[in-house]
């Protein structure tokens, strides 16, 4: 144990750039995930029949482990942080797709009803009512989505994206177990950080929905 | 005001309405009503194009629905459903607002409208404005929901079965509301029930349908004491008028007159009058022949433990039979200052009594309708 804080504080700044650069591709990867699908899971709603088609389809992508994955991408596309970040970034589509999909069709019938009688237009009550109503569902999607990202973005470091795996990856290499721990250590807490903070903005969000008491 | 012209409405090829002609006046509360399928719902949901008609033309004041902009047109309409529907994510004030913010109201105007509204049914701003629809109960709920209807003051309120889900004594204050409220304001309302005493309560007119057709509109008055044909009569039921005075002795006799065999016991008849708040008893051989009655005083006077009622003297009742006219037996009972007629059949068998009560019972269900009138 204090080998490996001995080891950390000695090379704190190479841990600190890795760590930075795991965020980063993560972050894009699932920033750009959640860009491009939750607009699709929306439009998804409109065709239950294509639903079906896209949501099996990007099922069947996240089958494919994710090491085969990394490889295509670096014959198409090379080396370093977009065809890494790419990868992650296919992963990261199904759950904020299939939550935000499985969120919006499933806001009760009535208030739909309701919002239509009232006269709010299309956008209006995807804007005003869906949405809102789905906002737990789709956040929960967004969890699921940041947590595998953040582990699977350890992989990257294969096709030389830098991150928290290339010093697990080195250390494996060299059989220097504290180089592995410094890299798997702060990958994990990481994931939990992020997936602490997405439920928690979940359960704000459904708090909203849900409140027992006065606004104020 | 609302105006259906040859209307016919289809899904696919399974026709709901058929060339369907309708006038709703200005300020008329019009209830449609009729079994489930009827096409009452469909019939309310053309009207602010929820759904369209595939044949015929339906006006709003004069003018084509089919030319309007469904959602323009659906805010100048209230619209009450039966779910309800406030939306959980809205304080109530937000709920209120959600109109005439789509209508792009200033805030002042806004919040001045929810504070008149709130005060219309008598629920205080300060509690509820921030409150969310989870807290509300179901009345509550509805009473909002009738208030976002309300809230740009449209001319025209479709109501779907507004008071279905609520509790009995809920909905008997909300039809009470409503026709207040709806007088009040001068309100065009169009409301769907298969509910036929809330028909009857509230309804200036009622549009009775069936399988797609309108069989009969009428005030609730005129569907009672001329209905259309059978279908109606069955479908009004037990709110049927009677046509005419109620005439014979046997539709105003009390039926449930208190009658025990002779070989009772004194202190058991006197528990089962006293159980059952009357002051007197009639007395029947085996064979429910009527032999005579037996007032308290004459229990008092009488009575010793361990007597039967055969024991003691029976007062004689004067009798009618059950096919005399009620206007003869009222004579008899008024001109001769008694208290109760014995309704008995040719064999002397009891049916049942005629007093002062059951000739006011039966006024009443003249007056009012009702079979289960209490007086």
């Amino acid at each position: 144990m204090s080998d490996l804080i001995a080891y950390y504080t000695a090379h704190s700044d190479m841990v600190f750039t890795a760590i930075q650069e795991h965020i980063l591709i993560s972050l894009t990867a699932v920033c750009f995930g959640f860009l491009v699908a939750s607009p699709a899971g929306i439009a998804l709603t409109k065709h239950p029949r294509t639903a079906a088609i896209v949501l099996g389809f990007f099922s069947a992508v996240n089958t494919i482990p994710s090491i085969v994955l990394l490889g295509v991408a670096m014959m198409i596309l090379g080396i370093g942080f977009w065809p890494s970040t790419a990868v992650l970034f296919l992963y990261s589509l199904l759950p904020i797709m299939r939550n935000t999909y499985t969120g919006i069709t499933g806001v009760d019938e009535k208030y739909i009803k309701a919002a239509r009688g009232m006269g709010m237009s299309r956008v209006q009550i995807l804007t005003k009512v869906q949405i809102p109503l789905a906002l737990p569902v789709i956040i929960a999607g967004i969890r699921l989505s940041a947590i595998y990202i953040i582990s699977w973005a350890t992989l990257s470091a294969f096709i030389g994206a830098g991150g928290l795996g290339d010093l697990i990856w080195m250390g494996l290499q060299s059989y220097n177990f504290n180089l592995v721990l410094c890299g798997a250590i702060p990958a994990t807490l990481l994931a939990l950080a992020a997936s602490g903070l997405l439920t928690f903005a979940e359960n704000m969000a459904s708090r909203t929905l849900h409140r027992g008491g006065d606004a104020a | 005001m609302i105006r259906f012209e040859n209307v016919s409405m289809a899904y696919g090829t399974n026709e709901i309405i058929h060339n369907l002609n309708l006038k709703i006046e200005e300020g008329q509360l019009a209830v449609l009503i009729g079994p489930s399928g009827c096409g009452k719902t469909t019939t309310l949901q053309l009207i602010n194009r929820l759904l369209n008609p595939t044949e015929g033309n339906i006006f709003l004041n004069g003018k084509e629905l089919r030319g309007m902009d469904p959602v323009k047109l659906r805010r100048g309409i209230g619209y009450v459903i039966q779910e309800i529907g406030l939306f959980p994510h809205m304080t109530i004030e937000q709920n209120i607002e959600i109109v005439p913010k789509l209508l792009k109201w200033p805030a002042e105007k806004r919040q001045a409208r929810t504070l008149e509204l709130l005060k219309l049914v008598g629920l205080d701003p300060d509690t509820y404005l921030n409150r969310y629809p989870v807290k509300l109960s179901g009345g509550q709920q509805q009473r909002i929901g009738l208030l976002r209807a309300l809230a740009v003051e449209p001319p025209v309120i479709l109501m779907d079965e507004p008071f279905g889900a609520l509790d009995p004594i809920t909905r008997e204050t909300m039809q009470d509301e409503i026709k207040r409220l709806q007088k009040k304001l001068k309100k065009t309302v169009v409301f769907v029930t298969h509910d036929m005493d809330e028909a009857i309560k509230i309804a200036d007119v009622i549009i009775l349908m069936k399988d797609g057709r309108i069989v009969q509109q009428a005030s609730p008055e005129q569907l009672l004491s001329s209905p259309a044909d059978e279908f109606v009569e069955q479908f009004i039921g037990k709110h049927r008028l009677y046509n005419g005075k109620p005439d014979k002795v046997m539709d105003i006799m009390n039926k449930r007159a208190f009658a025990v065999p002779k070989s009772m016991g004194i202190a058991q008849s006197i528990a089962l009058m006293e159980q059952h708040g009357v002051s007197g008893i009639l007395v029947t051989d085996e064979s429910e022949t009527l032999l005579g009655y037996l007032g308290i005083e004459e229990i008092r006077d009488e009575a010793k433990i361990g007597l039967t009622v055969g024991d003691l003297r029976f007062r004689q009742l004067p009798m009618v039979h059950p096919e005399t006219s009620a206007q003869e037996a009222f004579d008899i009972l008024i001109g001769r200052k008694l208290d109760i007629l014995a309704v008995v059949d040719d064999d002397g068998h009891i049916h049942g009594v005629v007093s002062k009560t059951s000739m006011v019972k039966a006024l009443a269900r003249a007056v009012w309708n009702r079979e289960d009138a209490h007086v």
